[in-house]
């Protein structure tokens, strides 16, 4: 699991007393990762948004409810994933994951031949479009873990799901991309 | 790590995400708005409430377990079942969180809880599970003694309390306080209070004792102790702003 800043449970409970300048730190700390985790569920920039600002305030209102000690990063996902799979329902357009336009290559190596870029830009089209055909609830989880960085402890919590469901949906997803891409 | 997980690693870099907006400011200016009513909520816990029931149903024996009646006072959801669902004798405070400052909560929430005129202090800490929800432990003076009783007081009418009630063994009065409609509960019953403004629902179900609750303005109120029905209502008619 990626590692606290030590911190933030202290941050967590100034803001549990009401202190708010302590949670627009915590805003400030974590509103990257909860756009990110709500436009990979809402595929809409704006839903996106204001998923992801609606579930700051009510992460907010229900801090008495927050454990102390808890992380307070794959809570707050959790909210901000139900945010954005509740807009996700509405009848907005909905993006398909696309890459950059210029995928850069690792540094340090040497610029590829114009044969072998092309292939691997090939196949990283070949795999995105192989995650995009995944079942719902695989894809979902491949994103937390591989396109968010989370840990599978904090998937299961973030989907609602139990880690050894994580772990089963992964190795399908795996097993299906291995043979698809 | 294998092949396949280290492409995935690698396409998380590459792909092409929107830009990221700042949400310091907007969120900071929202903390101190009313919370905003979600028309999917009410549905949202209406339908765990369903659920909930239809488990009931499917966990007894069907001919013991029918049920008999589903009603509403404002955010108070009641059932007449025949038999109860086991549910363990708790604190009072069983599923509400961690105590947090009574200030920090009501500002936080955007509404006061109100109380009655108690001879000690006003409660320092109380508990705010959700975001239209707030609650408190008060020693209230009682016919001379002191008894605690729990006070909760939701904004709205979204559903955020489930009871289930024995029909036979368990009285259910309708009562006035202060002019506004309120029932009183009278015997075992069942409690769980269902919180899903988040999304994270955990209703915790335990056994209650009895129970006044009532409506005031946009609150429902919900008193349970040790009180008489008498003792109950003149606590609740002194509840004020």
């Amino acid at each position: 699991m990626v590692g606290r800043p030590l911190e933030e449970a202290e941050l967590v409970e100034r803001a549990r007393r009401g202190d708010e300048r302590a949670y627009q730190e915590i805003v400030h700390a974590y509103q990257g990762i909860a756009f990110r985790t709500a436009y990979l569920f809402a595929r809409n920039a704006a839903d996106a948004e204001d998923a992801a600002q609606e579930a700051f305030v009510k992460a907010y209102r229900a801090l008495g409810r927050f454990r102390p000690g808890a992380p307070f990063r794959p809570w707050l996902l959790q909210i901000v994933a139900n945010e954005a799979r509740n807009r996700r329902r509405s009848g907005a357009r909905r993006d398909a994951l696309v890459l950059r336009a210029a995928a850069s290559e690792p540094s340090g190596e040497a610029a590829p031949s114009p044969e072998a870029a092309l292939l691997a830009s090939e196949q990283r089209q070949e795999l995105l479009a192989a995650v995009e055909a995944l079942p719902r609830d695989q894809r979902d989880t491949i994103a937390c873990r591989y396109f968010l960085d989370l840990s599978e402890e904090e998937t299961a919590q973030v989907l609602g799901v139990r880690r050894g469901t994580v772990k089963s949906r992964t190795a399908r997803a795996l097993e299906r991309l291995r043979g698809m891409a | 790590m294998n092949e396949v997980e280290i492409r995935l690693r690698e396409l998380r870099d590459e792909l092409a995400m929107p830009w990221e907006p700042d949400l310091v400011g907007a969120v900071a200016a929202r903390l101190h708005r009313p919370p905003r009513r979600d028309w999917r909520r009410p549905l949202l816990v209406a339908l765990a409430l369903v659920v909930l029931a239809i488990g009931i149903a499917f966990a007894v024996p069907p001919a013991r377990s029918a049920i008999l009646r589903f009603f509403h006072l404002g955010a108070v959801s009641v059932e007449r079942v025949e038999t109860l669902p086991p549910a363990p004798k708790l604190p009072l405070t069983a599923g509400l969180g961690e105590p947090v400052d009574r200030a920090a909560a009501e500002r936080r929430l955007g509404f006061k809880l109100l109380l009655p005129p108690l001879a000690g202090r006003p409660p320092e800490r109380v508990y705010a599970p959700d975001d239209d929800f707030l609650a408190t432990v008060l020693n209230v003076p009682v016919d001379g003694r002191r008894k605690p009783v729990l006070l909760i007081e939701i904004l709205g009418n979204d559903l955020g309390i489930a009871k289930k009630v024995v029909q036979k063994e368990t009285l259910l009065a309708p009562v006035a306080v202060n002019g506004r409609s309120g029932m009183w509960i009278r015997g075992p019953h069942v409690v769980a209070f269902v919180t899903s403004s988040t999304g994270i629902n955990s209703p915790v179900s335990r056994s209650s004792g009895s129970a006044l609750i009532w409506l005031r303005g946009n609150l429902t109120l919900r008193l349970e102790g040790d009180l008489t029905e008498q003792q109950a209502l003149r606590l609740a008619r002194t509840i004020r702003g």
